[in-house]
Parts: C-alpha cells; structure tokens; sequence
C-alpha cells in the first residue's frame, strides 16, 4: 500500500516537473495580448451570436428547407462556431483567474478558505466548458442546448416539489400547535 | 565498476559546483542548498572509511549520513520557499499553512515508524523508511510547486534549477525506492544512484552563474485590498457562469 502511494507521488512529482518545464518555455515564447481578442489571436464572439450558437430557431429553418447538405454544412459550421466560442469562453476564466493570482500573491491579508472557495468556483466553470466541449463533439452544440434546458426544467421541478413539500410540513407542524 | 564511476563522478561532479558557487558568489546567495551540497561531498568520507577499514559497520555509517542528508533535504525545500517568496506573503502564508499541514502529517508517521520499527539498521526496514520519509518530502514539494505554478510566482534561473533539480532527486527517489531489492545489483539499485548524477548535471547547467529571481511587479493599493480583489473575481467568475448559463438556455 506504502509502497503504491509512494510511486503514485514519485509520478505526480515528475508530472509536475514537466508542467513547470513546459510553462517556463511557454513563458520565454509569450507575446504582448492583444486588444479585443482572446489568447488564440481569436477576436471575441459578438453577444448576438452567441445567443444562437445552442439555439434551435435556425436548426429549425434549415430543416424546413429539406436539404441534406444544407443541413450537414449547418451542423458542421455550428459545431466549430460553439466550439470556438467555448474556447474563447474557457481562455476567458483562465485569464480572470492569472490576474486574480497575480495581484493575490502579493496582498499580506490573503485568506485561504476565500482562496480555495474561488479555485473552487474556477475549477467547476472550467469543467462545465470541458463538458460542454465533449458534449459538441460527441452530439452538437443543439444536443448541449436541449440537455441545458432538460436538466435546468429538472432543477425547477425538484425545487417546487421541495418547496411544495417544505410548505406542507410547516402547514402540518401548524396544525399540530393548534391541535395542542 | 559502474557504481564506482557513479561514485566518483558525483563527487567531482559536487565539487565542481560548490566551486563555481564560490567563484560566482552563489555560496552567500543559496547558503543552505550549498550546505547541503557540502554535507553530501562531506559524508563520503566517514562512509569510504568505514568501508575500507570496518566493513561491518558500514550499514550503520551509511544509514546515518543518510537520514541526515534527508533533513539537509529539507532545508533546501525551506531555502527555495523563503527565497521565490520573498516578495509574495500571502502566497507564502497558504504554502506555509499547506507545508505545516504536511510535515504534521510526516511527523505523525514517524512517530508511528519509530514504535513500530525496531530495527532501522536492517537494509530492509532502512530502505522503506528512507521511502517513507522521501514520499513525505515528494508531496511537500507536489503542494509547493503546485502552488508557485497557480499563483505564477517567477524564479530566475537559479532557484528554478534548484527546485526542479531537487525535485527531479526526490522523484528518483521515490520511484527507484519502492521498485530496489534490498539486496544484491539489480537496475533499480543502479537507477537510484545514477539519477543522482542526471540531478547534479543539470544543478550544474543552471547554476554556473549567477542570475538573479525577477523582481515582483508592485501593483496599486485597490489590488492590494484582499476582499475587494477577492470580492471582484468571485463576482466576475459568477457573470461567466450566468453568462454560459443564458448562452446555453437561449
């Protein structure tokens, strides 16, 4: 068992080191950002199309005009626009988080369970992006939009089954005082 | 033959940087990796000795210097931390609350090792508490480097040779000490200590001269002021989920 965890250590340790390589050269080969764009070179996605990246309307019109190849070439192009745009997106974090790391590490005042609430909130953004990038290359970005809305119907269902539930308990704890 | 050249060529391999540190003024600049650079050179004598003219004693000799040089170890990790984060304290103060939480840890465990072995001398026992004292110094480095990669923290040549030089040592280590027979030549037994060799080649490419660690760039006051900076990335992290959110749901 000891000795398991020891080569699972010595294996981190040497993975670490790899990043910390590849970061340094990274770093000698990092160039001024630019202005507007994202760290590909990539300008940002306008708000308006991102509002129709997961949406079905268009999907909908392609449809209607029963074409095959319309609807391939649609696919494909929404497929590596939604791609694109979670890259964007996920650069986005990451960059939120080096500047907050690099004004951090210098305040005295730092507070690690404010530290880790926010790696926290970063790591979970960064993994919905992971997932939302399988779930477009498995499926498409449509699939990714209908599971979003199926999933946030099932959140407010369980909340108004919660809150229906919690209402009747209070309702019959009332009566059981007034019964008293 | 091949463990005498591993030998040998560490040795001269340990004097050349302790040389080149003094010629470079890099003795006064990393006084405790030095230190232990010397400790390393130094203790090749008592074991060579021992070896030539009390051969049963060697084990003891050996195991001794060896766990010393473990604890020498240890003032390297403490020399890189103090160093690279000079100017960064609230970094400093989360690794030194993950480091303190570690050794806690270690010393739990060697106090569980010291009752539970008895003989530390036997070549078996020795070689899984060096194992076990090494993990523990692999998983101080893992929260340290990990750590300096998450906030960014800059090192300059020097100090980044040491670390990942010592890192590299511990990883070696590590791995060699759980596969290596605790009797007889096999690979790993060679594996352990010509890794050794690899680590001082490289301490040797980064620290032949002296380069100093970057300067932190002082940024304002409102930066500065912890919860307002936490405050604002915890609320610009939230628009980013709010806005995934309504992207996906449109």
């Amino acid at each position: 068992m000891m000795a398991l965890s020891s080569l699972i250590v010595g294996v981190v340790l040497l993975l670490l080191l790899l990043a910390v390589a590849v970061k340094g050269s990274l770093a000698l080969r990092e160039t001024p950002e630019l202005a507007g764009s994202d760290e590909s070179g990539q300008e940002a996605c306008p708000p308006e199309f991102v509002s129709k990246i997961f949406s079905h309307d268009d999907w909908s019109y392609v449809r209607g005009m029963k074409s095959t190849g319309l609807e391939k070439l649609f696919r494909k192009e929404r497929k590596s626009v939604a791609l694109v745009w979670v890259r964007q997106t996920s650069s986005g974090i990451r960059r939120i988080m080096r500047e907050h790391a690099a004004a951090a590490r210098q305040s005295s005042n730092l507070e690690p369970p404010t530290e880790l609430k926010i790696f926290l909130q970063f790591a979970a953004l960064l993994m919905t992006c992971g997932a939302m990038r399988a779930g477009i290359h498995v499926a498409g970005p449509l699939w990714v939009g209908g599971l979003a809305r199926f999933a946030q119907n099932l959140v407010q269902q369980v909340a108004e089954a919660e809150r229906a539930f919690e209402l009747a308990t209070r309702e019959h704890e009332m009566d059981a005082m007034s019964s008293l | 033959m091949l463990s005498q050249f591993i030998w040998w060529g560490s040795d001269a391999l340990e004097v050349l940087l302790l040389i080149r540190a003094w010629q470079c003024g890099l003795l006064r600049r990393y006084p405790l990796f030095y230190g232990y650079i010397f400790f390393v050179v130094v203790q090749d004598v008592p074991r060579f000795l021992t070896l030539r003219w009390n051969e049963n004693a060697y084990g003891y000799v050996y195991w001794t210097t060896e766990y010393l040089a473990v604890a020498a170890g240890c003032a390297v990790v403490f020399e890189t931390y103090r160093i690279a984060l000079y100017s960064y304290p609230g970094a400093a103060r989360i690794i030194r609350n993950v480091l303190m939480f570690v050794f806690a840890m270690a010393f739990a465990k060697g106090l569980a090792n010291v009752t539970s072995f008895h003989q530390w001398w036997e070549e078996a026992t020795a070689l899984g508490v060096e194992r076990t004292v090494r993990t523990v110094q692999g998983i101080a480095i893992i929260a340290l480097v990990s750590l300096f990669l998450a906030y960014s923290i800059p090192f300059g040549k020097n100090l980044r040779g040491i670390l990942l030089g010592y890192s590299l040592f511990i990883a070696g280590r590590v791995i060699c000490l759980t596969f290596v027979a605790p009797q007889g030549r096999d690979f790993w037994f060679y594996a352990y200590s010509g890794s050794y060799v690899v680590v001082l080649s490289l301490w040797l490419v980064h620290l032949w001269s002296y380069y100093p660690v970057p300067e932190a760039r002082t940024r304002g006051n409102l930066e500065r002021d912890y919860r307002t900076l936490a405050a604002a990335t915890q609320r610009r992290l939230r628009g980013i989920s709010g806005f995934l959110r309504k992207a996906v749901l449109s």
